[in-house]
């Protein structure tokens, strides 16, 4: 969290690729229970999943999604052109997003036609697609400045992860949102392994689920039930995202939390390194 | 205050007033505030500290004395003692009695004390105090910031938001800085932390 000191060397543990392209498989899923059952049935076959949600949805379609999951391309995989240059990478945004628009932009209406092209776009099952890392990892990043779209009240996005026995969990939470009248305009889920040995490292066995919520006067209320409904769970929010949580809610989260307060009492006994998250959360 | 805008810590400056109070109670809609109530020590400051605590909030109080400028520091400092404070309420007045104030030169003077001196010291105090939290957390003060309703002698200080630019996100106050946002695909087994 930057609060225990500066960091003078890393080791990354690396993945050697062959190509910068991701051979990707795309099906959809027509409520939640499909969702679900689809990515406990690709665990283990991929490196890397993630399913788009469309919280709108509701009733029998709740839940629905489409399921992207990929590996590293071989080079052998690649068309003749791609294959003269394997490693060909390119990030830049494709559009920008211009810096004129009115607020509003994103609400209910224009997020639900979104959605539905979104998932109407999305193949019902398409095995084997080559697309570059870039479209693949940040789809989101060819809309360059896509985040003014929010415009000046912005957006909050929320995500947590809860035990894989609590996945009633993730249906309680879209219903939180549709009742209190949220519109998320983006939400992922993905389903986590295991954690790593930090002492407030987010990850955790389970199913993770981001959303992300423009800020209107109800938003603060409808992400305090989410918290409850993650306490209740044994989950917890993701502190690097977080901007919102109350204190209160902290040490039930991450029960290591004052193990980790030693560690900084030790290293850093008058405080020093501070932040907006540590003062809110009374870190 | 928090990125939907809701505060965890507030400070009222005249803290038996019923404007600040119900200011509070209305900031602390559905959230657990940390309130200092600055005012004389009195039944109806205590009274005021059993109301915030009976609505959930964590209320404590400082010694403030309106007209006793030279003390305004002090209480200040005692106010942000046990931590930065997120919105400040300048909730200081006395109504005064109308006839004796255009006959009695004390009790003009008293009442322009109380109700326009006594809020412009504690107002820059509480400025140049929040503005000392601010550059730590990359916060700037504003004082006055919400011009008051006629009357209500009451004026608020809370650290600005930060302005948008073309140049700056429009989540950077709402969210950490993530790159790729929700749409990320990070390695289902090893994410970030």
């Amino acid at each position: 969290m930057g609060l225990t000191g500066v960091v003078l060397r890393a080791t990354l543990r690396m993945r050697r690729v062959e190509t910068s392209r991701v051979v990707v498989d795309t099906e959809r899923a027509d409520d939640l229970d499909d969702l679900l059952a689809r990515l406990v049935a690709g665990d283990g076959a991929y490196p890397y999943s993630v399913a788009w949600v469309d919280c709108l949805a509701r009733g029998r379609r709740l839940g629905r999604a489409v399921l992207t999951s990929g590996r590293p391309a071989r080079r052998d995989e690649l068309d003749d052109q791609a294959r003269r240059d394997p490693l060909a990478f390119r990030s830049r945004p494709r559009v920008q997003v211009p810096d004129v628009l009115p607020s509003g932009l994103v609400n209910r209406a224009s997020v639900a036609a979104l959605n539905e092209a979104w998932f109407r776009r999305a193949p019902r099952e398409r095995r084997g697609e080559v697309q570059g890392i870039a479209p693949f990892f940040h789809p989101l990043d060819g809309l360059g400045q896509w985040s003014r779209a929010y415009g000046r009240r912005g957006f909050v996005q929320y995500q947590y992860v809860v035990p894989l026995d609590a996945d009633a969990t993730v249906r309680r939470s879209i219903e939180a949102l549709h009742a209190g009248g949220a519109v998320p305009s983006l939400a992922v889920l993905k389903r986590f392994g295991p954690g790593n040995p930090g002492h407030l490292s987010f990850p955790a066995p389970g199913w993770t689920l981001a959303v992300d919520v423009p800020v209107t006067a109800g938003t603060g209320a409808v992400l305090r039930r989410l918290d409850e409904l993650v306490l209740d769970a044994g989950g917890r929010v993701y502190l690097a995202k977080d901007a919102r949580m109350p204190p209160a809610a902290l040490p039930r989260m991450y029960p290591r939390l004052d193990a980790w307060r030693a560690v900084r009492d030790r290293v850093d006994p008058d405080h020093l390194f501070t932040s907006d998250l540590a003062r809110r959360l009374a870190l | 205050m928090d990125a939907v805008g809701t505060p965890s810590s507030v400070l009222v400056v005249g803290g038996t007033s019923d404007i600040g109070l119900a200011v509070v109670e209305r900031l602390g809609t559905g959230a657990r505030l940390r309130v200092v109530l600055a005012a004389r020590p009195s039944p109806r400051r205590d009274a005021a500290v059993q109301r915030l605590t009976g609505a959930g909030h964590q209320a404590t109080v400082v010694d403030f004395d309106a007209e006793d400028t030279a003390s305004h520091a002090t209480t200040v400092e005692q106010a942000f003692a046990g931590g930065d404070l997120d919105v400040s309420v300048v909730a200081v007045g006395l109504l005064g009695d109308q006839e004796q104030a255009w006959q009695d030169a004390a009790a003009a003077v008293r009442l322009l004390q109380v109700n326009a001196t006594a809020a412009v010291s504690t107002g820059v105090l509480v400025a140049e105090r929040l503005r000392r939290q601010g550059p730590r957390h990359r916060r700037r003060p504003v004082v006055g910031g919400r011009r008051a309703r006629a009357g209500a002698r009451t004026s608020s200080t809370a650290p600005a938001r930060r302005r948008w630019t073309p140049s700056t996100p429009a989540c950077a106050r709402r969210c950490a800085p993530t790159a790729s946002g929700s749409s990320s695909s990070g390695p289902a087994s090893c994410a970030r932390a």
